[in-house]
């Protein structure tokens, strides 16, 4: 099985130097763990965050070299030589940080894409089955067909940093052909302002319902049926 | 809408004046004049259709268990704030069936969606159930199903897309870019995701919200099978991520009873600084400033007063249940529903009526 890591230059969003996302490192796990050959794949001159990313478990990258929509380049580079397996993060850091670039890339090669994946099992019979991680601890198991584009989620088992790998790295330059332009981005571009968000929306206006020194029994009666209104309690 | 009776301030005005209106009336008897006239009885329930707006906002709600959480009603009040005075909502329901409380959380229609079919059908079904109202904005909440789904809609559509709105207006989205060390300001897109807690839900008068019929589900390739979901068993559950906390303060002596509830509860175990101190619950157990700060849903506290310091691990609680001996504790202030009582006469009360079934 060949897998391939998809890279971005990212920064770190604390102190703004270069880093690799967090999903990315998740990501080059989950490819480790689904064994055979694992490669990084980027589009650009080779970054500072590449090198770091490669400490966690990457061997070599690919450098993609042209100019137009990275998601053109990537569709060209993967099918002339399509992999078994594509893995990103859930967003990048440090660019548009939309999150996009996988699905629109699953959209383009017609391959199936699964998104928040903590765990990949072994392939049977062309499928590929995967634990998708959902909120408050809570998992889904799921198969995809081979071959697909799967987004590990941040919280996905990180391998370790070896500061020996990243030094080590190859890291080559693959020259392509230029891809059509994308549109320039609409709007203004300006320092980022925190914004409170709204508040108070969490907590109940002016108090609940109060029971002054009820019935033990009725006091049980009475907060089981509000635990059971809000569906804290199955059934 | 409120019960409160309407004033009328020019009605209030002419009563402390003199018949005429030449001077201020000497009142005697205090202020008696100035009653507000007696409500004129209980109102009708007005409610507000719409049936051929100038455009449609579509919005994406799930309600899993048929209730719309707090996102859900934020993501239906940003699609009816970009609709404004002329514009419907429709709202595209994933999960059960939510009754009236989609209309009274602002939307005209209700198309509802079929989450069995899978992520990979679902930006199909999207499409054609938005066929027939062709919305200017499709809002979607920034959750994993969510963002997810909005993603595969803007990447099958071809509509673009702004993830992660901080500020949102019918002329404005603004959005950090650039891991949120700058930010993008432009005219809102086709799709829209929405973090929580950024735009208000609707406060407005009660909409319809007219079901309408859902989409044919077109017919594809089976290419990914997805399970059903499988929650999280509530010991497993790191404190910081559990959907349902049941904490022990110094108010709880019998802790059989509490470790048994908690676990006929299906709950995490949380404790509040002092019985972490005192070592009758483990470190990692701790809520509040110097603990854990809880994401649950739910949480319920037996014999804690809610200390400031503990009162911050509450943060993003939904629901606080407390049961506690004083009327005047702070945790009071904070819960929906209080029980001033023991917490060891209330324990065995709780453990018998649900290992009874009841």
């Amino acid at each position: 099985m060949r897998s391939v890591v998809l890279l971005s230059g990212g920064v770190d969003p604390v102190s703004g130097r270069p880093a690799p996302p967090r999903g990315e490192i998740a990501a080059i796990g989950l490819a480790l763990s689904a064994g055979g050959a694992v490669g990084g794949l980027h589009v650009g001159l080779p970054a500072a965050a590449l090198g770091q990313a490669a400490g966690h478990g990457l061997g070599q990258i690919a450098c993609l070299r042209g100019v137009g929509d990275p998601v053109a380049i990537l569709a060209a580079h993967l099918s002339a030589a399509p992999p078994d397996l594509v893995l990103a993060g859930s967003r990048a850091c440090g660019g548009e940080d939309s999150g996009m670039l996988p699905y629109l890339l699953a959209e383009r090669l017609g391959w199936p894409l699964l998104a928040g994946v903590v765990a990949i099992g072994t392939v049977a019979d062309g499928w590929l089955p995967v634990t998708i991680g959902l909120p408050l601890g809570a998992r889904q198991d799921a198969r995809i067909r081979l071959p697909c584009i799967l987004c590990a989620h941040d919280a996905a088992p990180a391998p370790p940093f070896v500061f020996d790998r990243a030094r080590r790295v190859a890291m080559h330059t693959v020259a392509v052909a230029d891809a059509e332009t994308i549109a320039p981005l609409e709007g203004t571009e300006r320092p980022y302002r925190a914004r409170p968000r709204l508040i108070g929306s969490a907590a109940p206006a002016g108090g609940g319902r109060v029971l002054d020194n009820p019935d033990p029994a009725e006091a049980a009666r009475v907060l089981l049926d509000h635990l059971r209104a809000l569906g804290m309690l199955g059934a | 809408m409120t019960r409160r009776p309407r004033r009328d301030p020019r009605a209030e005005r002419a009563r402390c004046l003199v018949p005429g209106g030449a001077r201020p009336r000497l009142a005697r008897a205090g202020w008696d004049g100035m009653a507000i006239a007696p409500d004129a009885g209980p109102r009708e329930p007005v409610m507000i259709r719409v049936e051929t707006p100038v455009f449609w906002v579509a919005a994406v709600v799930e309600a899993p268990n048929g209730r719309l959480d707090r996102w859900a009603r934020q993501t239906l009040g940003a699609a009816r704030a970009l609709a404004g005075a002329d514009g419907g909502v429709v709202a595209l329901l994933a999960g059960r069936d939510a009754g009236e409380a989609v209309g009274e959380a602002g939307a005209d229609r209700v198309v509802w969606l079929d989450t069995a079919i899978g992520p990979d059908a679902m930006p199909g079904v999207m499409l054609a159930a938005l066929v027939p109202f062709a919305p200017r904005h499709v809002v979607l909440a920034e959750t994993p199903a969510g963002g997810d789904w909005a993603r595969r809609l803007a990447a099958r559509s071809g509509w673009p897309i702004q993830t992660g709105i901080e500020m949102l207006s019918a002329r404005q989205a603004i959005r950090p870019v650039g891991a949120a060390w700058r930010e993008r300001a432009a005219m809102p897109a086709r799709v829209l995701t929405l973090p929580i807690d950024r735009v208000a839900p609707y406060g407005g008068m009660r909409r319809e919200g007219r079901a309408c019929p859902p989409p044919d589900v077109p017919a594809m390739e089976a290419r990914m099978e997805v399970g059903p979901v499988i929650a999280a068993q509530a010991a497993g559950i790191p404190l910081a991520e559990a959907p349902f906390v049941v904490a022990a303060g110094q108010g709880v002596r019998d802790f059989e009873s509490f470790h048994t509830l908690s676990h006929l509860m299906g709950a995490t175990e949380g404790a509040s600084r002092v019985v972490c101190d005192a070592g009758l619950m483990p470190r990692a157990a701790q809520v509040g400033a110097s603990g854990t700060v809880l994401d649950a849903r739910c949480y319920l506290a037996f014999g804690i007063a809610g200390a400031p310091q503990h009162l911050q691990g509450l943060g993003k609680v939904e629901h606080v249940v407390a049961v506690n001996t004083d009327l005047h504790a702070a945790i009071v202030a904070r819960a929906g529903l209080s029980i001033i009582a023991d917490a060891q006469a209330v324990m065995p009360a709780l453990i018998a009526l649900l290992r009874g079934g009841g």
